[in-house]
C-alpha cells in the first residue's frame, strides 16, 4: 500500500465512530508481544475522539 | 549542515500555569522549551510573558503540528509564522516530531506513526529540507511513542532516524520516555534503539512520564518520570556525554516546586552519569 493510501486509511479509522478498524487496514499493521493491533488502534482512536470532543465543547 | 551542539543544561517546558512564578522567583532552571503553536498570535498576554521570560532564560521552540510526514503540502503560512517567532525570541533551536498529524482534510490532533519505508524516508527528507530552507536552520525532530507499526516497515525506527539525519541534515530530539514506551509496546530493546542513533545528531533529550497498563504503555506525559526511564536516561548520558535535557509535562500540572524537585533529580542523575563517563574515558 502506498504511503498516502495508508495514511488515508488511518485517517478514516480515526474519523470513524467506532474504535474498531476495518479489517483491510488492520491487516497492514503489527502490534507487539502484549499489545494487539485492535488495542493499539483503539488508543489512537480514543485520543482523537477525546481531543476533538474537547475542541468542539 | 555540520555544526557544534551547545549544552544548555536542564530545562522545563514553559506553561502558562507557571508564568508568574518564573518571573517572580527566577527559579534555577537553565532553559525553557516553549510550545511554538501557543505563541503564533499577534500580541496578548502569552507573548508578553514569553518576551519577559526570553530576556532571562535561553529558550527552545518545540512544535506539535508541522506534520512533517503528512500526505498534504507543507503549510507555508505556518512555517512563516514559526520563522517569525524564531526571529522574535531567538531560540537555541526549533524542533517538532517525526510523525504526521494532519490527513487529507483534517487536523488529527495526534502524533501518528509513519511506516519506516524507503518511500516515507524520501518523502520526509524532502520536506525536512523544505522546512530548513524556510527556517534557515536545521530542524530537530523527535521520536514519537507508538502503538501500532506497519507490516511494510523496511527499517527499524532507529535505522530510519539515522538515514533521515544523513539524508536531510536534520538533528534529533531523543525522547527517552518515548523510546521506553515504544520498546514496551513493540517488544524491542530500548538500549539497542538509543545506542544505534548517530550521537553527533542528538541535540536534546526529553524526559517524561506515562501510564503503565501492564500489557502496554500509553505516553501521557502527565506523570513523573519512572525508574526504568531514569535508568535509561543515565545510560544514555554515559554513552553520549552532556546533552541538553528537558523535563516535559503536558497535563496534570503539579505545583511548580514539584517540577523543580524532579528537575533537580535529573540534574543529579545526569551529573552522576557524566562522572561515570569521565572515569571510563
Amino acid at each position: 500500500m502506498r504511503l498516502t493510501d495508508w495514511q488515508l486509511a488511518f485517517e478514516q479509522h480515526l474519523l470513524s465512530e467506532t474504535p474498531v478498524a476495518n479489517s483491510g487496514f488492520a491487516a497492514t499493521l503489527l502490534g507487539g508481544p502484549t499489545l494487539d493491533v485492535d488495542t493499539g488502534l483503539a488508543i489512537y482512536h480514543n485520543a482523537y475522539i477525546s481531543v476533538a470532543g474537547r475542541l468542539a465543547a | 549542515m555540520a555544526m557544534s551542539i551547545p549544552f544548555l543544561g536542564y530545562g522545563l517546558g514553559l506553561r502558562n500555569e507557571y508564568y508568574e512564578q518564573i518571573l517572580e522567583q527566577s527559579p534555577a532552571v537553565d532553559w525553557f522549551e516553549v510550545i511554538s503553536e501557543n505563541y503564533l498570535v499577534q500580541g496578548g498576554k502569552a507573548l508578553y510573558y514569553l518576551d519577559a521570560i526570553a530576556e532571562r532564560y535561553p529558550l527552545v521552540m518545540h512544535g506539535v503540528s508541522l506534520s512533517i510526514g503528512g500526505p498534504h503540502a507543507l503549510d507555508t503560512d505556518y512555517l512563516k509564522q514559526i520563522r517569525q517567532l524564531a526571529e522574535r525570541i531567538q531560540p537555541a533551536w526549533v524542533s517538532d516530531h517525526l510523525c504526521w498529524s494532519r490527513g487529507s482534510a483534517h487536523q488529527l490532533h495526534d502524533l501518528l506513526p509513519l511506516p519506516y519505508t524507503e518511500e516515507s524516508l524520501y518523502h520526509v527528507a524532502a520536506r525536512v529540507r523544505q522546512v530548513q530552507d524556510v527556517l534557515e536552520r536545521p530542524l530537530v525532530l523527535e521520536n514519537v511513542s507508538s502503538y501500532v507499526r506497519s507490516k511494510a516497515d523496511e527499517f527499524t525506527e532507529w535505522e530510519f532516524l539515522n538515514a533521515l539525519a544523513h539524508l536531510s541534515g536534520c538533528q534529533l530530539l531523543l525522547d527517552v520516555n518515548n523510546v521506553y514506551v515504544s520498546s514496551r509496546n513493540h517488544g524491542f530493546d530500548a538500549w539497542t534503539f538509543i545506542r544505534n542513533l548517530p550521537p553527533q545528531s542528538i541535540r536534546q533529550l526529553h524526559l517524561a512520564g506515562h501510564m503503565d497498563y501492564g500489557d502496554y504503555v500509553v505516553d501521557t506525559h502527565d506523570h513523573p518520570v519512572c525508574d526504568p526511564v531514569w535508568d535509561l536516561y543515565q545510560q544514555t548520558l554515559e554513552h553520549l556525554g552532556p546533552v541538553s535535557t528537558l523535563l516535559e509535562r503536558a497535563d496534570h500540572f503539579p505545583p511548580f516546586e514539584e517540577l523543580l524537585t524532579e528537575l533537580s533529580k535529573a540534574r543529579e542523575l545526569g551529573a552522576m552519569a557524566l562522572a561515570r563517563r569521565s572515569l571510563c574515558a
